[in-house]
């Protein structure tokens, strides 16, 4: 939003037709000097030429362009914004997503269960203020993409360009689990929380997920599981990484959902199972909800000041000005 | 006293020259024009009156430019109480990764000196939040700001001089990038700490640091190196170019003005003690819980008021008719 320091200076303004009236227009101004032509051998002075008058014009009008803007300047423009800022602390989130080939299964239209999770993720961080979140990836092996932030920004442009298979064949789930608790031991949030989106069953990776999930109960770490797939057969289609080559097929879909049921503590955290891109979003919901607390804002008011750029503009105008009536309309004064 | 932007003023000192020049030779060749056409019988009177319109709108004219420019500058001082919410610290921590850091005129080098700095600043500040951004020729942001300890302490393990394959050393785009992880609103200090022995190959870092610092974001400066010099040890020997030795030398100079501009301090990582200079620093910095600061005040207006008087002035003494003559 726009607004003024200054705006009394405005008043300043109404000086200008005066200035112009006594300049232009006053029949007793100083400063001139009345000859006859006869006095010249040569042609009159050519007062009327289009060219000359045009130089008069802009002489003059950017000078007094100039001074409107530098009062403008004294005025004090400034750019207001107004930002929340949070005085407590929220909770760390860590979203484990799963990025094993299976992701690729079409069960999820219009996207496969991977596009779907990371539209579904997007939305859910979008949806939170003040909660650092992280993001790991696993599939045969695990990789932290994102330590528990506030840059959302940059969280989403990692998020965005996650690929399937980046880390190889398969699903260690274990590993996943045990890189998000690494990562969230040392920060100091509210409470910390632990989201894991997989469509298949541990069969990789040096960590059994029950040993993970032992650890993330002696942290107090709550923990979501998300399946998501439907089962049955279900068409697969996949871009291999670093190569043109595509497969496509079809999966037998489903895993061990009691499995998944039993990493998870009853009263931190929760299991849910998403056979849908609505599911899905309705479990993040659900998450969102549960994951509520309670928070202390302040509104900042940051002002950005403009001064400096309307005074240069008058300056280079004023500067334009004088250099226009000295040195090509040559003016006595 | 402090000026915000001193540009303005190199840049006056310029333009008023040549505007003094312009109304000198402008006076002195209408004058001559006036001889000519005004008769014998009134020149006398008609000059002398030239001559003080001449001198005092002059006067006017490049007194009026002068407080304009002067404005411009941000020229400030005297302080005023104002609120400050902050309290604790984000902080982006910046590394120069060019080649030159390799240079092992501070021992063990000047890249593991900067990396053990930083590692001790990130174990010994709890609480704080650190973004870890890397330089070369182009610069990249490794962590975001987070409290991640294992990630920022792995990541400054492997930091070294081959992380990054551009050539070069942008210490402008390092800046940028570093300051850039401060994006979102919080309620803490922000301060960018950049190791670097200087080598800066393009863009513009005095400008960076003086927006940032505008936006409360200030710098501290790291000086890794000594003014002696050093060669770069590769892997094959000392780093040549053509037949000669290259040879890198910390631009203390160039660093400390940058820390100015950036309303922070130099700290030359030679020098014993420096770690806990930085710390108690910092401490005593986040330590300003719910209180308030003092901001120096932009005196523009006063600058920017006589500059409108003085040019107002300028034109009334031509347009006022003196003596019913002129």
């Amino acid at each position: 939003m726009w607004s003024f320091e200054e705006p009394g200076a405005f008043l300043l303004l109404l000086f200008i037709p005066l200035l112009i009236w006594l300049t232009h227009f006053w029949r007793h101004r100083g400063g001139l000097i009345i000859v006859a032509f006869g006095i010249w051998n040569s042609e009159p002075h050519p007062a009327g030429s289009r060219r000359l008058t045009g130089f008069i014009l802009l002489g003059y009008s950017l000078w007094w362009s100039s001074l409107v803007f530098m009062i403008i300047a004294l005025a004090g423009p400034v750019w207001i914004e107004r930002d929340k800022i949070y005085l407590s602390q929220g909770i760390d989130i860590m979203i484990v997503l799963d990025e094993s080939p299976s992701m690729a299964a079409q069960d999820f239209p219009p996207d496969n269960r991977f596009q779907s999770a990371i539209t579904t993720v997007e939305s859910f961080i979008r949806g939170r203020e003040n909660d650092a979140i992280g993001l790991v990836t696993f599939a045969k092996d695990a990789a932290l993409q994102v330590p528990p932030t506030l840059d959302y920004e940059y969280l989403l442009e990692r998020l965005k360009n996650l690929k399937l298979m980046s880390l190889g064949n398969g699903s260690s789930l274990g590993l996943g689990l045990a890189y998000g608790v690494l990562h969230l031991q040392n920060t100091q949030g509210k409470d910390r929380v632990i989201i894991a989106l997989t469509d298949g069953e541990y069969n990789a990776g040096e960590i059994h997920p029950e040993t993970a999930a032992q650890m993330i109960r002696s942290l107090g770490i709550k923990l979501y599981i998300i399946g998501i797939g439907t089962e049955g057969r279900v068409p697969i289609e996949l871009d291999l990484p670093d190569s043109d080559q595509k497969l496509s097929g079809t999966l037998e879909g489903g895993f061990d959902e009691e499995f998944l049921k039993s990493l998870v503590s009853g009263d931190r955290g929760a299991y849910f199972s998403a056979t849908s891109s609505g599911n899905l979003e309705a479990v993040f919901r659900a998450i969102d909800t549960r994951e509520s607390n309670a928070k202390r804002i302040k509104v900042q008011v940051t002002r950005k000041s403009f001064y400096e750029e309307i005074l240069l503009l008058g300056l280079l105008l004023a500067l334009l000005s004088l250099g226009i009536r000295k040195l090509i309309l040559k003016e006595l004064l | 006293m402090t000026i915000a932007f001193p540009e303005a003023l190199y840049g006056s000192l310029v333009i008023l020259g040549l505007l003094v020049i312009i109304l000198y030779r402008t006076y002195k060749v209408r004058k001559g024009d006036l001889s000519g056409i005004l008769g014998e019988w009134r020149v006398r009177r008609f000059l002398a009156i030239y001559r003080r319109k001449s001198l005092i709108s002059g006067i006017s004219l490049v007194l009026g430019f002068l407080f304009m420019f002067l404005s411009l500058a941000g020229v400030s001082w005297g302080n005023v109480p104002v609120e400050d919410p902050r309290s604790g610290l984000d902080l982006a921590l910046v590394l120069d990764v060019s080649r030159s850091m390799d240079a092992q005129d501070i021992k063990p080098s000047r890249l593991k000196k900067s990396l053990d700095l930083f590692k001790a600043l990130v174990s010994n500040l709890p609480g704080a939040r650190f973004s870890f951004t890397v330089y070369k020729g182009s610069a990249q942001v490794l962590s975001p700001l987070t409290q991640d300890i294992n990630l920022l302490e792995n990541l400054l393990d492997t930091a070294s001089t081959e992380m990054m394959s551009t050539p070069g050393s942008h210490l402008a785009e390092g800046l940028k990038k570093g300051f850039s992880t401060f994006s979102f609103p919080s309620p803490r200090y922000k301060i960018l700490i950049l190791a670097s022995d200087g080598e800066s190959w393009e863009g513009d870092p005095l400008r960076i640091a003086q927006e940032s610092a505008l936006q409360d974001k200030k710098l501290f400066i790291l000086g890794v190196g000594s003014s002696k010099g050093s060669s770069i040890p590769t892997a094959t020997g000392p780093l040549q170019e053509g037949d000669r030795e290259v040879e890198t030398r910390l631009d203390t100079g160039f660093l400390t003005t940058l820390a100015k501009a950036g309303r922070g301090e130099y700290f030359d990582l030679s020098e014993p003690g420096v770690f806990n200079r930085i710390k108690s620093l910092l401490m005593e910095t986040s330590g300003n819980i719910g209180g308030v600061k003092l901001e120096s005040v932009n005196r523009y207006r006063i600058f920017l008021l006589l500059g409108l008087f003085f040019l107002t002035l300028s034109m009334v003494v031509r347009i006022i008719r003196w003596k019913k003559i002129f």
